[in-house]
């Protein structure tokens, strides 16, 4: 061994010499050794045995030596994935399970393939599926999954931790009826516990959970029932919280991260609008914002909850809270936005767009407008999910590509302002009145502030409506322009005008510091499907992304078949693609593609939450 | 150990061991510190120690740092036979205890040693197979890894990243709650 040892040891201070650390004298080059990488493997495995899994995994990262090593330092087999289907006997696992003994593992996970199949409630026995809990908690498991694959028959599905675990590092719960802890005192019932994701658990007494596991870094919640607690969320005595996701918990009021001053990453994705709490020094490096459903009411105070943005590299913003920068950098004061203002270590955006029509893009203007992000370098843009308005009667080919293409063959897309009169005129007026209201209400205060917004909304919402049943694209465009430009004069913000209607050689120099896109080399816009105002997105992102190298273009997965079942043409790609490679383009360089496949490798840091 | 022990033991205390390092240096031990290494109970086992028991992996620096701690240890061993044998009262149960502390405190004090010798005294451990100085040297090492990221490791053990970045990042990926 000591051959051994002094074989590897030399060839690796040689290795250090080349690597330009440079030979020093010979005693420094021996303490620059990489000793722990010398040990056999054996000692390493030992050594890796004394870790937590999270550091032993962290091991592999090191080098090729350490890859993987840590995967062995149970003897075989420490990672145990089950997985119940049908016709297994449960009983004869457990058996086997009993067999190997309550040797330690590392990893253990429990799948029960339901599946709308009988056949395995026959085969299990009502606590059997604890029983797999209960075998794993006491081999010491670390990293512990089960997915009941059912969360409605309860009596399989219910998971009761009967003891602590001590060595617990991460828990994922899936489709599952209840979690409890079955006792007291809970504190402390996961001493170790880093990482807890529930997703699908149909009922949690999340507050004893979050107190069972002192040492918290990552909290997943998605599609949970949460208990008790009167719908908050209190992480208050969670002062390592790290990361923070809760999506579509829709019981969730309230979430109280404000002593986690490690938070770096909060996601948030409801349609019941919860209030949070952040701690106000959390160095925020992502951000996800969506406020789905039908709520139409913007957040309240989303935007002064959050703690300095200075880090904050990653945004994903839907376009609710869009509306609401929209609506503060029209109406409010002058310090409502000042934590948006500027973003200077932005790098990827992420823009959910639970709708699409002349006011979203009216609301992304501004947000470019008046959100400074210096180094932006990507844009995801999620249009639009579904098609309920295709569904609509008269409608259905407002939207469509085709339709889109009757616009563009003016060739003139620049010019061509939108659609009729009628519903510009209703909200000029409506707008107008607001104005003047405008400067009442900011007296009084944020209030009435809101109350102002929610005025505003529900006018926008009646003219979205308009648009979907009048056939607004027929109307003889041309003729518009004229009186358009003077609509328009109140309805958009300053940028907007400036975007539409001054001439482009004026506009170049103001272009500049004008909209923070200079930086953005990458685009993306996902179920793109032509849309007028997704064609008019198009346009403004070539002409305002000086550097910009990639437009893709990602038409939404099975639309042609859609399409088809509602008897119209399936999506034409090549049509829109023909009429946006015509686009004015700011940046010479910029590749525009339209792809069906969606290539993994160009996602958003926040696609997985939805 | 001598006190505690019967006849038997007193014998097989007497009985001094001879050491030799890899640089020739000879350590007189009795056969209660030697034996708390399994390698060298064989040997004895087998009657292979007439002249010393040449030990050529070990240099006499470390050698001398193990027969240290096997002293203490082989102490300690006594110690705890003899109080759970033949005593069960709560007095000897707190003498107990002070002793489990002190040898804490030895414990403690004799890792207080270089990273080079540290990595030694789990070499000769391993060679000599004293599972207690192996659990805690070991875990001394193990405690110095735990709860930092792999730059860290790097940077403390001076281990040279081979790895490519798409390797990496794979890793990572694999695994990433870990990382987080």
């Amino acid at each position: 061994m000591a051959e051994l040892l002094g074989a590897s040891s030399s060839k690796k201070r040689r290795r250090a010499g080349e690597e330009g650390e440079g030979f020093e004298s010979a005693a420094a080059a021996a303490d620059e050794e990489d000793r722990i990488s010398a040990l056999p493997e054996d000692l390493r495995l030992r050594i890796l045995a004394l870790l937590p899994l999270n550091s032993a995994i962290r091991t592999g990262a090191l080098s090729t030596r350490w890859r993987a090593l840590w995967a062995h330092r149970w003897p075989a087999p420490s990672s145990l994935d089950l997985h119940l289907r049908s016709g297994d006997a449960p009983k004869q696992i457990l058996e086997s399970l009993q067999r190997r003994g309550l040797r330690r593992l590392d990893r253990f996970s429990l799948t029960m393939d339901m599946n709308g199949n009988s056949l395995l409630w026959r085969d299990l026995e009502d606590k059997d599926p604890q029983r797999f809990l209960d075998y794993a908690a006491a081999c010491g498991v670390e990293d512990l999954h089960i997915d009941a694959g059912n969360r409605v028959k309860s009596k399989f599905s219910t998971f009761k931790f009967p003891t602590g675990c001590p060595h617990l590092a991460r828990l994922v719960l899936r489709r599952i009826a209840r979690v409890s802890i079955g006792f007291f005192p809970y504190s402390g019932a996961f001493p170790v516990l880093e990482v807890l994701h529930l997703h699908l658990v149909s009922s949690v007494h999340i507050s004893k959970l979050l107190w069972a596991c002192p040492l918290l870094k990552t909290l997943y919640l998605s599609h949970c029932d949460c208990d008790g607690s009167d719908g908050a969320i209190d992480a208050e005595g969670h002062a390592h919280l790290r990361s923070l996701t809760v999506a579509e918990c829709n019981r969730i009021t309230h979430i109280d991260a404000s002593r986690a001053s490690g938070l770096r990453s909060f996601r948030l994705s409801s349609a019941s609008l919860p209030t949070y709490n952040i701690a106000a020094t959390a160095p925020l490096e992502d951000l996800y914002i969506s406020l789905r459903g039908r709520n139409f009411n913007p957040i309240k105070h989303w935007i002064q909850a959050l703690p300095d943005l200075a880090n904050l590299t990653v945004l994903t913003i839907c376009s609710i809270a869009l509306r609401r920068v929209y609506a503060l950098d029209r109406f409010g004061s002058a310090t409502c936005l000042t934590k948006l203002r500027y973003l200077p270590s932005l790098r990827e955006l992420q823009l959910v767009m639970l709708e699409m029509d002349y006011a979203s893009l009216a609301h992304m203007y501004t947000f470019f407008r008046c959100c400074m992000c210096p180094q932006l370098e990507r844009l995801f843009v999620q249009l639009v999910a579904n098609y309920f308005y295709l569904q609509l009667p008269s409608s259905s080919h407002d939207i469509y590509a085709d339709n889109s293409l009757e616009v563009a063959e003016e060739d003139e897309l620049d010019e061509e302002l939108y659609e009729d009169d009628d519903p510009d005129e209703e909200e000029d007026e409506s707008v107008e009145e607001e104005d003047e209201s405008v400067e009442e209400l900011l007296s009084e205060g944020y209030e009435a502030e809101e109350e102002l917004l929610l005025e505003q909304l529900s006018e926008e919402y009646m003219l979205k409506e308009r648009l979907y049943y009048e056939d607004v694209y027929e109307e003889d465009l041309p003729e518009e322009n004229v009186p358009e430009d003077e609509q328009f004069e109140e309805v958009v913000p300053k940028d907007e005008q400036s975007e539409e209607d001054v001439p482009e050689d004026e506009q170049s120099e103001e272009d500049v510091p004008l909209y923070g896109l200079n930086n953005l080399v990458f685009a993306k816009l996902m179920k793109f499907k032509g849309h007028y105002f997704e064609m008019r997105l198009a346009s403004f992102l070539l002409r305002r992304a000086t550097g910009l190298q990639k437009l893709l273009l990602v038409p939404p997965v099975g639309v042609g078949n859609y399409m088809e079942a509602l008897g119209e043409e399936p999506l034409d790609t090549s049509g829109f693609l023909e009429t946006i490679l015509d686009f004015e383009k700011a940046s010479p360089d910029a590749e525009i593609v339209v792809s069906d496949s969606d290539p993994t490798a160009i996602q958003p840091l926040h696609s997985d939450v939805f | 150990m001598a006190s505690a022990g019967s006849g038997d033991e007193k014998a097989a205390a007497a009985a001094m061991i001879t050491l030799i390092s890899s640089d020739n240096e000879k350590f007189e031990v009795t056969e209660a510190t030697a034996t708390l290494s399994q390698t060298i109970r064989h040997m004895i086992e087998d009657g292979c120690t007439d002249g010393g028991v040449p030990l050529p992996n070990v240099t006499s620096k470390i050698l001398a740092r193990v027969i240290e701690y096997c002293k203490k240890h082989a102490t300690a061993a006594a110690g705890e036979e003899g109080s759970s044998s033949s005593f069960s009262d709560a007095a000897f149960l707190e003498v107990d205890r002070a002793f489990l502390e002190e040898l804490e405190e030895f414990d403690d004090a004799f890792l207080e040693v270089d990273r080079a010798t540290l990595f030694d005294l789990i070499l000769a451990a391993n060679y000599l197979d004293i599972k207690g100085l192996l659990n805690l040297t070991c875990q001394k090492v193990a405690d110095s890894v735990k709860g930092k990221t792999p730059e860290q490791i790097r940077e403390m053990y001076n281990i040279v990243n081979d790895l490519t970045p798409e390797e990496e990042a794979e890793i990572r990926r694999e695994t990433q709650w870990a990382f987080e």
